[in-house]
């Protein structure tokens, strides 16, 4: 591709998605590390233009790529925060995730703890759905497998979730049988 | 679907970002000046000669990825950048773990126990890598899972069939498999870990290559969890990465794996591209079916009982009847909507679809005239379904498999009734029945519990409200092909069962003997859109589309409806995708056998949440001819799926 033709596909792209790649990033860390994740992730496109799928394309294939710089932040940070422990006692919160820095409602908390329990690839499938509102065949594309697949695993994790919160809550009572008043099985 | 929704609600509700609007121009301006910074340092692919003809001025002088770490850290920690930097250590930050190669390898502490161990001890940056095979035995290691870049700049694969390095200097293979140490020969992923050597993971093992080859157990089988490794106060984690993306290599070239047949990888730089295959050694390749009989006593012979009693079978259409005339625009219909919560089945006495509408309101649809009937029935209608409907012939009941238990219609009686909460999903986390198909000669209907670590059969007989296990099917195990219950074949009896690794199964439900074949499959998952079963549409019939748009498929089932050829063992028997507005699938695919047609109800066209309209199509099982058969009440733009 030549170079003004690339700069010029590379903007547009950049124009279209900036705002969703920042938020995607913003809804998993800190303000400060979701600008260099963003940031290192468009620079990936950049020197992948070739690569970035065309229009509609483009959005996921970039969560692609943010997942895994933000995957590599996440690695960093840990170790950076483990070496700072070592050589000056110097104390670095463990995480820089969004949990740290937003007083978050106490049931906002308690969905986003639960789902923090779940399997890396199951949180982000879902957040992805939700947060992200990537069309199950765009999420499919990037885990590799089918639209329905994602279709009823989101539905599996949301019973997860049920599940897990159901029994976190003060008070719950696990049920040995199906209750009186789930009769027909509904949920 | 209360918890569902619920979920979603809060989910949303958590949003930390709900409103794109919330990001300020100020983060906007930020970003975008990090950014061209970045851009005008760094070297787009292809393009390298014209960046090395640019001023030294332009380039990166010292910020972007590699340092990115440092504001946080100077924010309150500036003193202790000035100690990493003057240690030379700054390579520990970088974030590019292909890049680092100058800190001892980790060893993982954590991990409770080495179960074999090759060559232990040489915990340094990435040498010579161990002794492997050039040649694969299988072609499954050209069906690539995972993708990384070691500190050495080779290329390492987790494939179906053991790990696979790749010098990209020479282009050879080095391939590692349970015949090289692996405790298994699927490998879920591979990582590149902070010291550049490499880490792979299977089902409850992972594996160090480092110039070695360790192994480790994991008490956690399922290997898409993360493992925590430490050594001396560091931790990473080793986890997953199934983006399917790709890596890029010291060289800039992009790697992913290759979506044509045969698999590999394929990788590309400013226009040139070079495909890795792991040659298949064929003297010792295995055969492309393999068949796999139970042991003694691991498949309970419950299915080989004859005991399937007469079922009245509706044949003909009444007098006057045309099913070819499409039916009133204006009628009353079942509600469409996401099409996970629709199912239908093929009542054989009445001769009408029985139909479960988003509303979970009850419907049939009579297939001679083409009209819906709401049917208002007594008694609690069933949840959310996980296998959807299946007519029980001989009990003539149509059985409604949900996450919270089993509800059976009586169309005679126009009554559902709740019948238990199935040992499958008997609590929250735990799975429901996948995919359920009538067996007629046992009379019982066949259903699976899939797991992400086993797939097991049971039997449901209606008439007794009664559950067997009868046997494990697959152990997740070595290969994560998650085998899933489409159908079954009453020309060859056989149980249909399709992966997303271009694996078809054929099981032989009364002896549990598995035949296994490799050929182009659709990967169609968990039973949705309906398998078809029914005396006019011996084959199993999937709906392909963008819902199975990743990987191979996407080439290989374009826009079409496939069956299973029992004869050729093949899915050839394919029709176009009717309609001109995209769909992507229907949400019920029923076997019409007085008309000798599949009826396809309420097409799907793929948002959000798989949105359908209220259509109804057939498609002619001898012709395979599509006709129209209720036009949906608002009809879409024929613009394909979202």
């Amino acid at each position: 591709m030549q170079p003004e033709v690339a700069d010029q596909r590379f903007r547009e792209m950049y124009q279209a998605t900036e705002r969703d790649v920042l938020a995607y990033f913003l809804r998993r860390t800190d303000a400060t590390s979701a600008r260099d994740g963003a940031a290192e992730t468009y620079l990936v496109a950049w020197r992948r233009i070739d690569d970035v799928p065309a229009e509609d394309e483009s959005l996921p294939w970039l969560y692609g790529v943010a997942r895994r710089v933000l995957a590599n932040q996440r690695r960093s940070y840990k170790r950076y925060a483990a070496l700072g422990r070592k050589l000056s006692g110097i104390g670095v919160p463990e995480d820089p995730s969004p949990e740290v820095i937003v007083l978050r409602r106490s049931e906002d908390q308690e969905i986003l703890d639960a789902v923090e329990r779940l399997r890396p690839e199951d949180q982000e499938i879902l957040r992805l759905a939700v947060w992200e509102e990537l069309p199950h065949r765009q999420i499919a594309e990037m885990i590799g497998t089918s639209a329905h697949a994602i279709t009823q695993r989101i539905y599996r994790i949301t019973r997860q979730l049920s599940g897990e919160i159901e029994r976190s809550s003060p008070g719950a009572v696990r049920r040995t049988g199906p209750p009186a008043s789930e009769g027909g099985g509904g949920s | 679907m209360k918890n569902h929704e619920d979920i979603i609600d809060r989910m949303t509700a958590a949003n930390p970002v709900p409103d794109l609007g919330m990001i300020t121009d100020g983060q906007l301006a930020e970003l975008m000046l990090q950014v061209e910074q970045d851009r005008t340092a760094s070297t787009r692919t292809g393009e390298r000669s014209l960046e090395a003809q640019e001023p030294p001025a332009s380039r990166r002088t010292g910020r972007g990825p590699r340092s990115r770490w440092f504001k946080p850290v100077v924010a309150f920690a500036s003193a202790l950048v000035a100690v990493l930097v003057v240690l030379g250590i700054v390579g520990l930050l970088r974030s590019d773990p292909a890049a680092v190669v100058d800190e001892p390898a980790p060893s993982p502490t954590t991990v409770p126990s080495a179960t074999s161990t090759m060559a232990p001890g040489t915990a340094t940056a990435p040498v010579a890598p161990p002794p492997g095979a050039s040649t694969a035995s299988s072609d499954r290691t050209n069906r690539i899972r995972s993708l990384a870049v070691a500190g050495d700049g080779s290329l390492w694969a987790a494939t179906a069939d053991g790990v696979v390095r790749w010098d990209l200097d020479t282009q050879t293979p080095t391939i590692y498999t349970t015949d090289h140490g692996l405790p298994s020969g699927g490998a879920a992923f591979v990582e590149t870990g902070p010291d550049g050597s490499v880490w792979a993971r299977g089902d409850g093992w992972m594996a160090r290559f480092d110039g070695a080859l360790t192994t480790f157990s994991i008490p956690n089988g399922d290997p898409f969890q993360p493992v925590d490794v430490e050594a001396d106060g560091t931790t990473w984690i080793l986890q997953p990465d199934m983006s399917g993306f790709g890596v890029v290599d010291a060289d800039g070239t992009f790697w992913a794996p290759s979506k044509e047949a045969g698999g590999g990888i394929v990788g590309s730089n400013g226009g040139q591209t070079t495909r890795l295959v792991v040659p298949v050694d064929e003297s010792t390749a295995a055969s492309s079916t393999t068949t796999i009989v139970p042991a003694a006593g691991e498949w309970n012979p419950i299915l080989a009982d004859t005991r399937a009693g007469p079922a009245a079978v509706a044949s003909t259409c009444p007098a006057g009847a045309d099913p070819a005339v499409a039916g009133s625009a204006n009628q009353d219909r079942p509600a469409a909507g996401w099409a996970g919560l629709l199912a239908g089945a093929f009542d054989n006495r009445t001769g009408r679809i029985v139909y479960l509408d988003e509303a979970r309101e009850t419907w049939t649809f009579d297939v001679c005239t083409n009209t819906w009937l709401q049917l208002r029935p007594t008694g609690e209608v069933p949840g959310d379904l996980s296998a959807g409907l299946v007519y029980d012939a001989d009990s003539d009941v149509t059985v409604a498999f949900g996450f919270n238990g089993v509800s059976v219609y009586d169309a005679s009686a126009n009554t559902w009734a709740y019948q238990n909460h199935n040992p499958l999903g008997a609590g929250p986390g735990q799975f429901a029945p996948m995919g359920a198909v009538y067996d007629p000669v046992s009379g019982l209907i066949v259903t699976t519990e899939l797991t992400d670590g086993y797939l097991d059969a049971w039997a449901y007989d209606a008439d007794t409200n009664t559950w067997t296990l009868i046997g494990r099917l697959w152990d997740g195990g070595d290969d994560y092909v998650w085998f899933e219950l489409l159908g079954y074949s009453r020309e060859a009896d056989r149980l249909i069962f399709t992966s997303v690794n271009n694996l078809t199964a054929l099981v032989d439900p009364r002896t549990g003997t598995k035949t296994i074949i490799e050929t182009a499959t659709p990967g169609i998952d968990l039973v949705w859109p309906g398998a078809q079963y029914g005396p006019a549409a011996d084959s199993t019939f999937v709906a392909k589309g963008t819902w199975v748009h990743g990987g191979v498929f996407d080439q290989q089932f374009p826009d079409q409806i496939c069956g299973f050829d029992i004869n050729t063992s093949t899915w050839t028997l394919c029709v176009p995708m009717p309609g001109s507005s995209g769909y992507a699938a229907f949400a019920a695919m029923v076997g019409d056998p007085i008309n000798d047609r599949l009826v396809l109800v309420h097409g799907v066209y793929g948002n959000f949440w798989g949105r359908s309209d209220d259509g109804v199509w057939a498609i002619a099982l001898d012709t395979g001819e599509t006709v129209e058969l209720l036009a949906p009440s608002e009809r879409r733009e024929p613009t394909g799926p979202s």
